[in-house]
């Protein structure tokens, strides 16, 4: 018999199921991708007042739907046809649960950017810059989980997701903030009110970092941690 | 350990100075530092395992690892071959297997084996096989034979298959049916511990389906350790899990590591095991 391969390294037992998870995990790493640039569209959209690019980020929500039912489809062929175990069922595992959470960061998205084109013509709040830093918080989150998961580093995802109290308490602030402000200005309700949902809409998204992160550590280690 | 009162009482000795094994353990089963040759053959190294009572546990490992030759040893079965040696103890019941006062005999019809291929008593009907344990080995007492024949038969869920023809041969029934009429034979005499060594790898699907449901439900009457080579056999049936491997070829078999079966499929401890389970060796 020849010597154990150590989990992780080139093997030549399993081409087809190796295949298979390579696949799926540059699936997930475009899906990803696209929801960034989701978030970062959907909020651009909204501070410029620019119904197209709100429209373009609801119209794209249809490829991203596509792409998660893909992968769906891949981790259950997968499951199906090889039984995976150990390491591998815990990829797949995760898998379809970061497939599921990006798909609904998408989701959000699509909320946010609706919200952006419903407003275009509403007056300014005073204080729009928490929001844009709201949103580059959850922008980075999602860049660095990325990162985190392409390099199988769980250190790197517990630090994210203890982050993502920063992004809470942004929420927060943002929640006071404009709410304080509709109480002096009752004509800025119609707006703040928008802008107190995509706050919360960029708060699960935050949210669901913090999901991914758990399923790489379970991934990763076999070990479920409660980071939330 | 089991305080004095709830010992059993000592078993009669037999007229060749040996003493039956007790009956009943609620222990389970304790393997300790067992080692097994085929004359020079190492072929088991300094096994430690326990399987627990009323559990299932499943040895998974690749061929010529060392898991039939180690099932063998807990019945004594292994020392039956000419050259071969044990060392080591087998703890089950409170008493040592291998204790020079017991006899080997009683050891056998306390522990139930089941072997890869049905191998039942060709010429005899349906009904003889299911109870030729407890006319060879145990008196019936009370209970008449056709009781006890069609308890066991029910037991490996074989009865309504084959109640109206109890007196055919037993070759005239299917691989599936002959394999479980063997387990049907095995807990007849009510063991403590049933050793299967691959009960499916002759049967198709459904044979095999039926095996695995027998080998659930009898879970809870009985010790179960099975050895298998189908991984999502082990995962489907066994509580427990312990991989044996070998390092090199002529080394002999070793456990590497041993857990509840979700753990060793799922996060297993060693890279060991998680090469095999995963088939990045083989």
């Amino acid at each position: 018999m020849s010597q154990p391969t150590p989990a992780g390294t080139p093997v030549t037992h399993r081409p087809v199921l190796q295949a298979e998870l390579d696949a799926i995990r540059t699936s997930i790493v475009e899906l990803t991708k696209h929801v960034e640039v989701a978030i970062e569209r959907a909020v651009w959209g909204l501070r410029e007042r620019n119904p197209d690019i709100c429209t373009s980020v609801i119209e794209g929500d249809v490829a991203i739907n596509e792409q998660h039912r893909k992968i769906r489809d891949a981790c259950f062929h997968v499951i199906l046809t090889q039984a995976p175990v150990a390491r591998d069922l815990r990829d797949i595992h995760g898998f379809d649960h970061m497939a599921s959470e990006l798909e609904r960061m998408a989701d959000h998205c699509v909320s946010i950017a609706r919200i952006g084109r419903s407003m275009t013509e509403l007056p300014d709040v005073p204080s729009s810059e928490p929001l844009g830093a709201l949103a580059e918080q959850a922008e980075t989150q999602v860049r660095d989980i990325l990162a985190a998961f392409e390099a199988r580093d769980t250190l790197a995802a517990r630090d994210i997701a203890r982050r993502d109290s920063m992004v809470d308490m942004k929420y927060r602030q943002i929640f006071s903030t404009y709410v304080n402000e509709m109480t002096a200005d009752g004509s800025l309700a119609p707006r703040a009110t928008g802008l107190v949902f995509v706050a919360h809409y960029l708060e699960r998204i935050g949210d669901r970092v913090t999901n991914i992160a758990e399923e790489l550590i379970f991934a990763e280690t076999g070990g479920l941690e409660d980071l939330g | 350990m089991p305080d004095v009162a709830t010992e059993p009482a000592p078993a009669t000795p037999k007229v060749d100075g040996t003493t039956p094994i007790a009956e009943a353990s609620v222990e389970g089963l304790s393997i300790e530092r067992l080692n097994a040759w085929f004359g020079k053959h190492h072929v088991v190294a300094d096994v430690d395992l326990t399987a627990p009572a009323h559990r299932v546990t499943a040895l998974i490992g690749p061929s010529g690892c060392g898991k039939s030759t180690l099932l063998r040893c807990v019945n004594r079965m292994h020392e039956v071959v000419p050259g071969a040696r044990v060392e080591g103890r087998v703890m089950f019941g409170g008493q040592n297997v291998y204790d020079p006062d017991i006899d080997p005999g009683s050891v056998r019809s306390e522990i139930g084996m089941v072997f890869q291929r049905p191998n039942p008593f060709p010429t005899k009907s349906i009904y003889e096989n299911a109870i030729i344990g407890v006319r060879l080995a145990k008196s019936s007492g009370n209970r008449k034979l056709d009781e006890i024949a069609e308890s066991a038969l029910r037991r490996a869920q074989l009865w309504d298959e084959v109640k109206d023809r109890l007196n055919k041969p037993a070759v005239s029934l299917s691989g599936g049916q002959q394999q479980r009429l063997c387990i049907a034979r095995a807990v007849a005499v009510d063991p403590s511990l049933l050793l299967m060594d691959e009960p499916c790898s002759a049967l198709d699907p459904i044979a095999t389906f039926k095996i695995e449901e027998l080998i659930r439900e009898i879970a809870d009457q009985y010790t179960v350790i099975i050895v298998t080579h189908n991984m999502q056999q082990a995962t489907r049936v066994s509580h427990f899990t312990g991989f044996m491997t070998i390092e090199r070829a002529g080394e002999p078999g070793r456990l590497v590591e041993f857990g509840a079966t979700d753990q060793i499929f799922g996060a297993p401890a060693q890279a060991a095991t998680e090469a095999y389970v995963s088939g990045r060796v083989g």
